[in-house]
């Protein structure tokens, strides 16, 4: 068989959805793979992240539990999802980051339909920086803009070396870009994390912050803005005061936040600092915030719901209003539940046992690819095809730019779209 | 790294001296030290049964080429496929715009650097400025990876 070239193919691996990616396909299987870096070769060799070489495990049938899982065929495992959807009061709607914008668009209708609840992977973090952009009629920077006018980027609550590898190289401090000739000469770099990492070494500062406290940095910050005293901070004001002073100086700065904000519950809190902070510094000089997106399509399914509801929060269709957003995370509410219907996430591993527990007793439908520490507990099983590599779709890239997604590779499963349009059709 | 020997590669040939890469086989090692051929150049090392022998002489081969013409060691085990190395580099950008704003090479495209499978390559060893005598010296790509996988003899 001969081999095909698939050029400029998306990466569906992070949000930084790399447009540029040439793939070699031989006998149904990704042959060679240009420019991807090694978490998104991962992606197409259907191996572990960074592990290129040691391969995930699919799962192959749909299944259903009777007291083990057990194979079963596709219609049956569509009845037992859709019975136990149907019988449940409250049901929740969860993942959908790694999935395209129509699955998702199908999911939010499902939870729609069930009166359920609705809430995409990190909604707590991103639902909130969403709902404070909106508010303070700040607009999403798109990330060809920042890589030709940023002279100071900030990495704050992330690592972009691990969650999104090229962010670096392609849009931020190393691309020369319109206004900034020289690459990473023309700009300055900061990152604020829990502990000094790779991102140390290329940082003009490196602020190191206890777990959970970011917003008291943001408060302090603030504060020396203000030209307000903030000696009551107990940690490294010298270089917090550093830092602030360059902040003020630069043209255009952009920060990149990423899930270590949501740490020890306070999501919200330091969103709101953060937020305040970039308004400040709006004050003097330019700055914008974009969240960095370790899944692909975190950006799309927050786009449906600011389109669909009016609003970025999770969604709440229980009760008498059509569409009640709940403030927070849902996930608080996790005893209230009693049936999930999980897409493309792996619970078990991603949330805090004392949240994931509560999932262990209600009945759980799952559409995954692969085994996860999820796939044993749930109720029904739907192997399903890797959207972006098996599947076409949609994606939206961090800064909301909508991408189309290829389809490379046969597959004989169906995508999580067609598994949750099937769903959807039987609950009419 | 002790300096290649035409004995060591010459070890690893099936040393039938047939002649159909236009040498025998002591000849052939010789010119691998020069880099005037590659080892894929002798059919017979394409077969299964010199797959090890083939993959030695490449590895023997491969990173010294790089070595030895630009004093660049790369260790792809800790590269991670950031892309940096091949954005800042300014050969890559002299040779394609769009590299130094940070998209990847196009796949036709010349480059000194590039990122195959996941990982560095140096595809393009004689265009490195430092291979070139006359030029300033580079450091840009050693100096600029986070994750130390370039170094620099
Ligand atoms: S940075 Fe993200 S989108 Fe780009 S190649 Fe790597 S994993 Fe794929
Ligand atoms: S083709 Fe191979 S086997 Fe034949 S002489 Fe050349 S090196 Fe030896
Ligand atoms: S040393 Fe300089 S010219 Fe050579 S590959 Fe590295 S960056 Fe490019
Ligand atoms: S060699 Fe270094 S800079 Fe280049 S891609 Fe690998 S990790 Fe990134």
């Amino acid at each position: 068989m001969s081999e095909i070239l698939y050029e400029s193919v998306v990466c569906p691996s992070c949000g930084c959805l790399c447009d540029d990616i040439d793939v070699v396909v031989e006998e149904n299987r990704v042959k060679s793979i240009r420019n991807v870096c090694e978490w998104g070769i991962s992606k197409f060799l259907f191996t572990k992240k960074f592990t290129p070489n040691v391969k995930r495990g699919r799962v192959e049938k749909p299944m259903i539990r009777e007291k083990t899982l057990v194979e079963t065929d596709y219609e049956a495992a569509i009845s037992r999802a859709v019975d136990i959807l149907k019988g449940s009061k409250k049901p929740l709607i969860y993942g959908l980051t790694n999935s395209g914008y129509n699955a998702q668009k199908i999911a939010l209708s499902i939870a729609r339909r069930l009166k359920g609840l609705f809430e995409p992977r990190g909604a707590a973090l991103l639902s909130s920086y969403y709902a404070a952009m909106g508010d303070s009629n700040f607009y999403v920077a798109p990330l060809e803009e920042i890589r030709n006018n940023a002279d100071l980027i900030i990495y704050w609550g992330c690592n972009p070396i691990h969650s999104t590898p090229r962010h670096l190289a392609r849009y931020s401090v190393y691309p020369r870009g319109r206004c900034k000739e020289r690459g990473s000469q023309d700009r300055v770099v900061f990152t604020v994390d829990v502990a000094e990492n790779e991102m140390g070494k290329l940082s003009r500062r490196f602020l190191q912050v206890e777990r959970g406290t970011d917003f008291l940095v943001m408060e302090t910050m603030m504060k020396l803005l203000r030209e307000e005293n903030a000696e009551d901070y107990k940690g490294d004001i010298a270089t917090i005061e550093n830092m602030v002073r360059q902040m003020t100086k630069v043209s255009y700065g952009a920060i990149f936040f990423g899930m270590g904000l949501s740490a020890k519950d306070n999501a919200a809190k330091n969103i709101e600092n953060l937020m305040a902070l970039v308004k400040e510094l709006n004050r003097k000089t330019r700055f914008v915030i974009l969240p960095l997106y370790d899944d692909f399509n975190t950006s799309g399914v927050i786009q449906l719901l600011i389109r669909e509801l009016k609003s970025p929060m999770p969604a709440d269709f229980s009760g008498d209003h059509v569409a009640k957003n709940s403030k927070y995370s849902l996930l608080e509410n996790l005893h209230e539940i009693d049936a999930a219907l999980v897409v493309g996430d792996d619970p078990f591993w991603s949330l805090p046992s004392e949240k994931s527990d509560l999932l262990k007793k209600i009945p759980m439908v799952l559409i995954d690819p692969y085994w996860t520490r999820t796939t044993n507990k749930a109720q029904v099983v739907f192997p399903t095809a890797v959207t972006g590599i098996e599947a076409e779709g949609i994606a939206y890239r961090m800064d909301g730019l909508p991408l189309k997604l290829k389809k490379v590779l046969e597959s004989e499963y169906p995508s999580d779209e067609s598994i949750l349009g099937d769903i959807y059709q039987r609950l009419q | 790294m002790a300096k290649l020997s035409m004995y060591q590669l010459y070890h690893y040939l099936p040393k039938t001296d047939c002649e159909k890469c236009g040498f025998s086989c002591m000849g052939f090692a010789n010119r691998l030290i020069s880099r005037d051929v590659r080892p894929e150049d002798c059919p017979f090392l394409l077969e299964p049964e010199y797959s090890e022998s083939l993959t030695e002489l490449n590895r023997l081969l491969g990173p010294e080429v790089e070595k030895e013409i630009t004093g660049l060691i790369i260790d792809q085990e800790k590269c991670n496929g950031c892309g940096i190395c091949v954005t800042v580099c300014e050969v890559n950008m002299e040779k394609s715009q769009e590299v130094g704003a940070g998209r990847g090479p196009g796949f036709s495209d010349e480059v000194v650097l590039r990122i195959d499978n996941g990982k560095i390559k140096l595809v393009d060893p004689q265009s490195c400025r430092r291979a070139n005598p006359s030029s300033h010296i580079c450091r840009a790509c050693a100096e600029l990876c986070p994750t130390k996988a370039i170094s620099l003899v």
